[in-house]
């Protein structure tokens, strides 16, 4: 099963994920988010990794509760965008604590960047959807750039 | 789906959908746009966008877009609305992510040929001195106090630290500071990340332009304006960053929970939105307002780094003064209180306006004393590549579009067919081929703010113009263009 993929949108960043599980389709649209807006991590130290301070694998912790599960998913999506656009890393690793239909708590891992090819303004609410497909779970989700 | 037959023809560049076109719709709706372009707008979901706008409680008169419309959230981008002031509604959706994201106007007292020669070394000093681009910070970190002073003073809390001069604050809406702004309703998120990002260019479709004045169409108001055939001009289109992004996240998540209370149902979630007269909706305004202040300030930091770039490439031709002076700042994103006629009576609105721009009229008191007699200077910027105009605002949007144009060329193509038609190497060399100099971060993010992917420029200037909403008093091209991503 394929983990993502990228969209056609005419303005903006359309993503698709899959999961056999919950978890994973959360997990997956997660990185999706990231390889959409083009991080470009930092894997190694460099002057700038030092100069700034930066240190990977940092553990983020996420709680949050929602309406319902489509807007679990996208008040979980902003929230690691706007962990990342504060601290200057991408998320591509998770660990649930707890996911159920309209709560989640989770751990997620960081990992430092030079910088995100693409900026991601927002996750939306706009369209958001998860599904049950054949083999699992689908999700869609539209972000503003 | 729309077609032609949905409309009303009310002259060759306004289109009306009737009320009596879905049952929830409260007002007509109104396009800005020519026949031609009419085709293209059916081709994604702007139209329906407009007439979810038009549900909104408490709006006037009717919703409006202009001819750069395309599909955004909740409200189309070129989207404009009129709430009672009193009884209506406030939407973050109807103002955007990127709150004040707007464009300004510097003119210098060179002409192209003065600086034909300095033009790479000027371009290159601004991509040094100007950080833009995702995950790369500015050069100053806000500590909470800084912060607060910052949300509630705009660019009058830069001009006072001496980040430029008192005349760049009469050039700019609202002086460049919103009343009303309250840091307190700003969250913690929304401070984070704005925190670095003072001074910062962004990426995207946000850029530094380096132009000539190609054409000048209203030789008085061009004077007035400080515009004369080829002179330099130096144009910066930029917003709030994550601070004002968070904002409107935030505040999206609110208003959506608080919906059933108020028993407003609404035909897409992206429109949430809160009563004026609720304490969210009056939160939602303050920290507007004050995201809306960090754009200013944002776009006034930028405004002193540029002029000190040009002092240190120039030093030689300026003697002592930075040679950069303001024609005017304009706000395509934001949602604000004005006083508009309406049935013949003067009526306060919360006035939205998303990706459209304010063209106040002559003798309006918002207006800089120095421009009141011709009106508002309006700023449009192109794609890359292309011209960017300048307007004067006229009587006539007063009376039609509660004194709003558009905002640009609006995109028309998604970023992947842009990569597909065009690679990034080959844009640049054709835009070298142009004469103009290109910097930027990435070939990817170049490609995909390539021109085909919007509309064009001309067409959509010539629409407003014709329209009467806007009148053009000037054409700029670029010599020079500097972005991020």
């Amino acid at each position: 099963m394929k983990k993502y993929e990228i969209l056609d949108h005419p303005t903006d960043l359309k993503i698709r994920s899959f999961g056999k599980t919950k978890e994973e389709l959360f997990s997956n649209m997660l990185g999706a988010m990231f390889h959409g807006a083009r991080a470009e991590i930092l894997t190694t130290p460099s002057p700038s990794f030092k100069r700034r301070g930066l240190r990977g694998g940092l553990v983020r912790e996420i709680k949050i509760k929602s309406a319902d599960e489509q807007s679990l998913l996208v008040d979980f999506l902003n929230e690691a965008l706007t962990l990342s656009d504060i601290n200057n890393e991408a998320y591509f690793e998770v660990k649930f604590k707890k996911l159920t239909g309209m709560e989640l708590a989770a751990e997620i891992f960081s990992q430092p960047i030079e910088k995100m090819g693409l900026e991601i303004k927002a996750v939306t609410y706009h369209g958001v959807e998860i599904k049950k497909v054949s083999g699992g779970w689908e999700a869609t989700v539209l972000f503003d750039i | 789906m729309f077609v032609k037959e949905n409309f009303k023809k009310i002259n060759n560049q306004l289109w009306e959908i009737p009320q009596s076109f879905r049952s929830d719709m409260r007002v007509p709706a109104r396009v800005y746009a020519s026949e031609k372009m009419l085709e293209h707008i059916f081709e994604d979901r702007s139209l329906e966008q407009l007439v979810n706008v038009t549900t909104l409680p408490g709006i006037l008169k009717y919703g409006l877009a202009m001819p750069d419309i395309h599909e955004g959230y909740g409200f189309p981008i070129g989207g404009v609305a009129a709430m009672d002031a009193k009884h209506g509604v406030i939407s973050p959706g109807g103002v955007g992510y990127d709150i004040n994201c707007g464009v300004r106007l510097l003119v210098s007292s060179f002409s192209h040929s003065e600086l034909s020669e300095q033009l790479v070394d000027l371009a290159n000093q601004i991509a040094r001195d100007v950080p833009s681009g995702v995950g790369r910070g500015g050069r100053i970190v806000l500590d909470e106090k800084e912060m607060v002073e910052v949300l509630e003073g705009g660019a009058r809390r830069l001009v006072a630290q001496g980040y430029g001069v008192k005349d760049d604050l009469e050039k700019m809406e609202e002086d460049g500071c919103l009343l009303g702004a309250d840091a307190a309703e700003v969250s913690q998120h929304a401070k984070d990340r704005g925190r670095d990002q003072l001074g910062t260019l962004g990426s995207g479709n946000h850029f530094l332009e380096i132009q000539r004045v190609e054409k000048i169409f209203l030789p008085e108001v061009a004077k007035i304006f400080g515009l004369h055939e080829n002179q330099i001009t130096v144009m910066i289109h930029t917003g709030s960053r994550g601070l004002g992004h968070q904002v409107c996240t935030d505040f999206v998540k609110i208003m959506d929970a608080r919906l059933p209370e108020w028993g407003i149902k609404l035909p897409d979630r992206e429109l949430a939105c809160s009563p004026l007269d609720s304490p969210e909706g009056q939160r939602y305004f303050k920290a507007m307002a004050a995201a809306a202040n960090f754009a200013w300030a944002n776009r006034q930091m930028i405004t002193d780094l540029v002029r000190k770039a040009w002092e240190k490439v120039l030093s030689h031709k300026i003697n002592g003064k930075y040679n950069l002076d303001l024609v005017y700042d304009v706000a395509h994103n934001i949602a604000k209180f004005e006083e508009h006629e309406i049935d013949g009576r003067k009526t306060k609105v919360c006035l939205h306006r998303k990706g459209a721009t304010r063209a106040f009229g002559p003798g309006r008191i918002e207006v800089p004393e120095v421009y009141r007699a011709v009106g508002q200077p309006v700023l449009i910027p192109g794609s890359m590549g292309t011209a960017s105009y300048v307007l004067v605002g006229t009587e006539k949007a007063m009376a039609e579009s509660f004194g709003s144009t558009c905002h640009g060329a609006g995109r028309r193509m998604s970023r992947a067919e842009a990569r597909r038609q065009i690679g990034g190497q080959q844009l640049k060399k054709e835009l070298e081929a142009q004469g103009i100099v290109i910097r930027c971060g990435s070939f990817t993010g170049l490609t995909e703010e390539a021109s085909l992917a919007y509309k064009d420029i001309d067409e959509v200037v010539e629409v407003v113009d014709r329209a009467g909403l806007a009148k053009k008093v000037a054409r700029l091209v670029p010599l020079a263009v500097i972005k991020g991503e």
